[in-house]
C-alpha cells in the first residue's frame, strides 16, 4: 500500500462517490417500500423533471469549480435567456430562432461573467453576485408585469416530449452531455488542464497553460448551458416570468459540491455530479410522495450535504486514531 | 467504476423486487376519494384555513384531504408538488395557482390521467383546468376596496377626497394585477380620490415595508394607503405606525384577522375586507368531490352549507362577496384565521 | 477568512427568532436578548465545531445547515406566523428607543462596529484570524490554531445572527419561517465591496461597515427617487459591479496584497 498521490486522490474520491451511490440505493430502497406508488415507470419519468435543467447547469459549473472559480449568477441568466426567447417568440418567430436567442443569451451571459474576472481581474464569486442581480434586474426591467406566452408550436417539445417511451427529452439530453463531458473531464488534455488550472494558476501559467482563456471558455460553458436550461423550463412552464428559476443557484451548487467537487478547486468528478443529481432528485421526490413539506425537506437535504463530507472525514480519524494506539 | 456497476445492479434488483407488488395499489373502498389540495406556499395563515375547510368538508363528503405546496410561492415549486400529487394517482386536485399559465403542462397531464382539476383563489388558465373558484369576483373585490378606501378618506361636502396610494404584491402576481386593474376602472366613480402611486412590496415583510415608508415621504399629503396583499397591510400598519401618522394616515385593504387585530384596535387600520378562507377552502373541496364524483357544471353545484355555486360556460365560479372586517368583529375572527 | 463565517448569518437569525418569539410572547426584553445571543451562538458554535474538528469546507457546512436550521424553524413553529399583537410592547419599541438623537438600533450598530474596529486590530484572536485566512500553513507552523479561531469567530457571528433576528422581528413585528430569506447573498456582498478578500487573510471593519451602508443606502433609495419598481434591482447589479470593477482596478495598481495587519 504505497499509493502515489493520484492513487491518494482515485482513493478519496471513489469513496465519496462509493457515499452517494450508497444513499442513492438506500433511498431507492426506503421510498420503494413506503410509497406504493413510487415504483412505477411513468412516475419515475415524472421524478426526473425534478433535477434534469438543474443537473444540466451543475456539468459545467462543476467543471468551472474545478477549475477553482464560480458562478452564482446561473439562476439569473436562465430568467434572463427565458425573457429574450418570450421576446423574441412574441414578435412571431419560430422555434429554431427563439431557441438560437434562448443559447445565444446565455453564451453572452456567460462571456460577460467571464470577461469581469478574467479582464476586469474581479474575484469571481463578486462579479457572479453582481451580475446575478444585474441580469435578474434586467429581466424584471424589460418585462415589468407582463407574461411571455407565444411561443411557437413546436416549442413545447423541448421540455414537455419524450424520446422513446417514458424517456423525456430533458433526461436524454442530461444523459448525453453527462457522458460528453465526462469524457472530456476526464479523458482529454483540456481536462486535464482544467484540474491543473484548479489546483494550482500560477504554476499552470508557468507551466504555459493560458489559464484565462480556460476561464473565460469554461463562464461562456457555464453561461451556455444555462441558456439551454433556460429553453427547457421554458418549454416545460410554456410561459416567461422574470421570477423564473429564482433561487436556483444556491440549489445548483449545492448539487455540484455533494457530487464531491472541492471548493477550492482542483478536485472533482461528473460521475459524482451525475450521482448528486440523482440523489437531489430522488429525495425531493420520494418526499414529496409521502407529503412532507418542501421545507421539511430541507432538512433532509442539508443533512445529507454535510453528512456525505462528515462519514468520510469521521471513519478517517477513527482509523487515524486506531493506528495511533496500535 | 466498481461503485457505479454495484449501484446499478442493487437498483436493478429494487425494481424488480417493486414491481411484484405493485398489483396492491388500490383506491380504498369504494366512493372514498382523495382530494389534493394544494397552496401557494406552506406556512401562510391564509392556506391554513382553507386547509381547516377543506377538512371540514372531507368530513361531510367521505374524502381525504391530502394538504401540499411548496416551500417558497414558485411555479417550479408548485409543479413539483403536483407531480407527486399525480403519482399518488388522486381523484382530484384543487390548486391555487402561483403562475396561471406554468401550471398548465403539468394539469393537463393531471387530466390525461383521469383526474379532476380545479383552481382556486388564484386561477390556473382555462385549459389546465375543469373549473375555478373564485373567492369572489375581481370586480366586486376591486369595488369593495375602493369603497373603503372612500369611507375612510376626509370627507368634504359629503365625498371623500384625498390622495390614495397603493401597496401590492409582486409586480407578476395575477389576482393583485387583476384587482388593481378593477380598482382603476371604479375609481372614477370617486372623483374626489386620486390614486398616486402603486408599490410592489413583493409579498416580502421588509421589501413592502420599505416601500411604504417611501410611499409616505414622496406623498406627505396622503389620506389612504391601500395594501392588497395580506404581508403588504402589515408592513403598511407598522411603517403608518413608525412614522407617527397614525390617525392622519388610514391603512385598508385585504389582510387576515390574527395579523391585523392588533393595528384595528390602535386605529391604524380601522376597517379591512377578506372573504372568509374557511368557507373558500370548503367550497373548493365540494366543487372537487362533486366533479371527481362524475358531476358537471351544467346546473349550480350544491356545496353544502354554502348554498348552491354556478358556474359560467368557460367553467368559472365565484363565492361570495368580501367581508368587512372592523373594531366589531375583528377579535371573533382573529381567533379564526 | 472571516467573510466564510457570515454566509449562514441570515439562516441563524431568524432561527433564533421563530422559535423564541414562540417561547416567549411576554417576556421583558433584557432576557430576550440574552436569549438571542445564546441561541445565536449555539448555532454557529455548531457549524464551527464540524469545521474545526472534522475540517469539513466552510462553505458546505453553511450551505447545509441553512437549509437544515430553516426547515427545524417550520417544524418548531408549524409555520405558524407571530403577529404584532402577540408580541408585548416593550419587545417591539426596543429598537426604536431613543437615546441623544438616535434610535437604540443605531446606537448598536455604532457600538458593534467600534468594537469590531477595535478587536480586528488589536486582539490576538484576530491576528490569529488573518493569519490563518492569509496563509494557513505559515499559520499552522507558528503555531496558530486555525481551527479554534475559526470555531471562535463562527460563533461570534452566530450570536450577533440571533441578536439581528430579534432586531429584525421587532423592527417590522412579525416572524415567520421565511425571514431574511436570501439576506446571506446580501450580506456577502456587503463584505466583498467593503474589501473583505474572498480568498480570506484581507478584510477590515470599516470596510465591511461602508460596504453595508452602500448597499442599503441603494435600496432605500430607490423607492424614495421614485425610480420604477422592475428597474430598481437591474441599477443595484449595475451599481454594484461598477463598484466591484473600480475596487478591483485599484487593487491592481496598489499591487496584489491589501494592508494585513497580522
Amino acid at each position: 500500500m504505497t499509493p502515489g498521490v493520484a492513487g491518494i486522490f482515485a482513493r478519496r474520491w471513489l469513496r465519496w462517490e462509493t457515499m452517494l451511490a450508497a444513499v442513492l440505493v438506500a433511498e431507492f430502497v426506503l421510498f420503494a417500500s413506503i410509497s406504493p406508488y413510487f415504483l412505477d415507470v411513468y412516475t419515475l419519468s415524472d421524478a426526473t423533471f425534478n433535477f434534469t435543467e438543474r443537473a444540466i447547469v451543475a456539468l459545467p459549473l462543476a467543471m468551472l469549480i474545478i477549475a477553482g472559480e464560480i458562478d452564482i449568477s446561473v439562476a439569473a441568466i436562465i430568467a434572463l435567456s427565458s425573457v429574450s426567447m418570450g421576446l423574441t417568440a412574441s414578435t412571431g418567430a419560430g422555434t429554431g430562432t427563439v431557441v438560437c436567442v434562448g443559447l445565444g443569451t446565455g453564451l453572452a451571459a456567460g462571456m460577460i461573467n467571464g470577461a469581469l474576472v478574467t479582464i476586469g481581474r474581479v474575484p469571481s464569486i463578486v462579479a457572479t453576485i453582481g451580475t446575478m442581480t444585474l441580469f435578474r434586474g434586467a429581466a424584471y426591467a424589460v418585462l415589468g408585469d407582463r407574461v411571455l406566452k407565444d411561443y411557437p408550436p413546436g416549442f413545447a417539445e423541448f421540455g414537455q416530449g419524450y424520446l422513446v417511451g417514458p424517456v423525456s427529452n430533458e433526461l436524454a439530453l442530461f444523459v448525453s452531455f453527462a457522458l460528453l463531458f465526462g469524457v472530456f473531464l476526464h479523458y482529454t488534455r483540456w481536462g486535464q488542464a482544467i484540474f491543473a488550472v484548479g489546483a494550482n494558476p500560477v504554476a499552470s501559467r508557468f507551466a504555459g497553460l493560458a489559464v484565462n482563456r480556460y476561464r473565460f471558455a469554461l463562464f461562456a460553458a457555464t453561461g451556455l448551458f444555462s441558456g439551454l436550461a433556460a429553453v427547457l423550463l421554458t418549454s416545460r412552464l410554456g410561459s416567461t416570468r422574470p421570477s423564473i428559476a429564482q433561487g436556483w443557484e444556491l440549489e445548483i451548487i449545492s448539487m455540484v459540491i455533494l457530487g464531491g467537487v472541492s471548493v477550492w478547486g482542483g478536485k472533482g468528478s461528473i460521475l459524482g455530479v451525475v450521482l448528486a443529481a440523482l440523489v437531489f432528485g430522488l429525495i425531493t421526490f420520494g418526499l414529496g410522495l409521502m407529503n412532507v413539506p418542501g421545507i421539511v425537506m430541507s432538512i433532509f437535504t442539508g443533512s445529507l450535504l454535510i453528512l456525505v463530507v462528515a462519514v468520510p472525514a469521521l471513519l478517517g480519524r477513527l482509523r487515524l486514531s486506531r493506528e495511533a494506539n496500535s | 467504476m466498481r461503485q457505479l456497476f454495484i449501484a446499478v445492479v442493487a437498483l436493478s434488483v429494487a425494481i424488480f423486487a417493486g414491481c411484484g407488488k405493485k398489483e396492491s395499489v388500490g383506491d380504498g373502498k369504494p366512493g372514498h376519494i382523495r382530494v389534493g389540495v394544494v397552496a401557494k406556499s406552506l406556512g401562510n395563515g391564509f392556506f391554513d384555513a382553507v386547509n381547516r375547510g377543506a377538512q371540514e368538508a372531507a368530513k361531510e363528503l367521505d374524502a381525504e384531504v391530502i394538504f401540499v405546496g411548496p416551500t417558497t410561492p414558485s411555479a417550479e415549486g408548485q409543479i413539483e408538488t403536483l407531480n407527486s400529487l399525480i403519482a399518488q394517482r388522486v381523484d382530484a386536485i384543487a390548486v391555487s395557482a402561483n403562475d396561471p399559465d406554468a401550471l398548465v403542462p403539468t394539469l393537463k397531464k393531471a387530466m390525461d390521467r383521469g383526474i379532476k382539476v380545479i383552481s382556486y383563489d388564484s386561477g390556473v388558465a382555462a385549459p389546465g383546468r375543469n373549473a375555478h373558484l373564485a373567492p369572489s369576483s375581481d370586480p366586486l373585490i376591486g369595488e369593495t376596496v375602493v369603497a373603503l378606501a372612500a369611507e375612510l378618506a376626509p370627507q368634504v361636502d359629503g365625498a371623500a377626497k384625498g390622495k390614495i396610494a397603493v401597496v401590492s404584491a409582486t409586480p407578476t402576481s395575477t389576482n393583485q394585477n387583476s384587482w388593481l386593474a378593477e380598482m382603476r376602472r371604479v375609481l372614477p366613480r370617486y372623483p374626489g380620490l386620486e390614486m398616486v402611486a402603486v408599490a410592489y412590496g413583493d409579498d416580502v415583510s421588509d421589501k413592502s415595508y420599505r416601500e411604504a415608508v417611501a410611499l409616505l415621504k414622496q406623498h406627505p399629503d396622503l389620506a389612504v394607503l391601500v395594501s392588497i396583499s395580506s404581508v403588504g397591510i402589515v408592513a403598511s400598519a407598522k411603517a403608518v405606525e413608525d412614522e407617527r401618522l397614525t390617525g392622519k394616515v388610514k391603512v385598508t385593504g385585504l389582510g387576515l384577522p390574527s395579523e391585523l387585530a392588533g393595528y384595528v384596535q390602535k386605529g391604524v387600520v380601522p376597517k379591512f375586507a377578506i372573504w372568509n378562507p374557511i368557507d373558500l377552502g370548503y367550497s373548493s373541496l365540494q366543487v372537487a368531490a362533486h366533479l371527481a364524483r362524475g358531476g358537471d357544471l351544467v346546473k349550480p353545484v350544491p356545496a353544502g352549507r354554502m348554498g348552491r355555486i354556478s358556474f359560467t360556460a368557460d367553467g368559472v365560479g365565484a363565492m361570495s362577496k368580501p367581508f368587512i372586517y372592523d373594531a366589531g368583529n375583528v377579535a371573533e375572527f382573529a381567533k379564526i384565521f | 477568512m472571516n467573510w466564510l463565517a457570515r454566509l449562514s448569518d441570515a439562516s441563524r437569525r431568524d432561527f433564533a427568532f421563530g422559535a423564541l418569539t414562540l417561547a416567549l410572547p411576554g417576556g421583558g426584553v433584557v432576557p430576550v436578548l440574552l436569549i438571542s445571543l445564546l441561541a445565536g451562538g449555539f448555532l454557529g458554535a455548531f457549524n464551527g465545531l464540524l469545521v474545526w474538528k472534522l475540517r469539513l469546507p466552510p462553505i458546505v457546512v453553511t450551505l447545509g445547515t441553512m437549509s437544515i436550521y430553516r426547515g427545524v424553524i417550520y417544524l418548531l413553529s408549524r409555520g405558524a406566523w407571530v403577529n404584532e399583537n402577540e408580541m408585548s410592547p416593550a419587545f417591539t419599541a426596543f429598537p426604536r428607543l431613543e437615546l441623544l438623537g438616535l434610535s437604540l438600533l443605531a446606537w448598536l450598530s455604532i457600538l458593534l462596529v467600534a468594537a469590531f474596529i477595535f478587536a480586528l486590530r488589536r486582539t490576538r484572536l484576530a491576528r490569529d484570524l488573518y493569519a490563518a485566512g492569509g496563509n494557513p500553513h505559515a499559520a499552522e507552523y507558528s503555531g496558530i490554531d486555525a481551527g479554534r479561531a475559526q470555531f471562535i469567530a463562527y460563533t461570534i457571528c452566530g450570536a450577533i445572527a440571533g441578536l439581528c433576528g430579534y432586531l429584525w422581528v421587532a423592527r417590522f413585528a412579525v416572524a415567520y419561517t421565511d425571514i431574511a430569506l436570501g439576506f446571506e447573498l446580501s450580506v456577502i456582498a456587503a463584505c466583498l465591496i467593503g474589501g473583505v478578500s474572498i480568498a480570506g487573510g484581507t478584510g477590515s471593519a470599516v470596510g465591511v461597515l461602508l460596504g453595508c451602508l452602500f448597499i442599503g443606502i441603494i435600496r432605500s433609495a430607490l423607492p424614495l427617487v421614485g425610480i420604477s419598481a422592475f428597474w430598481q434591482m437591474f441599477i443595484n447589479g449595475a451599481v454594484i459591479l461598477v463598484a466591484v470593477l473600480l475596487s478591483a482596478r485599484q487593487r491592481d495598481r496598489q499591487g496584489q496584497t491589501l494592508e494585513a495587519r497580522a
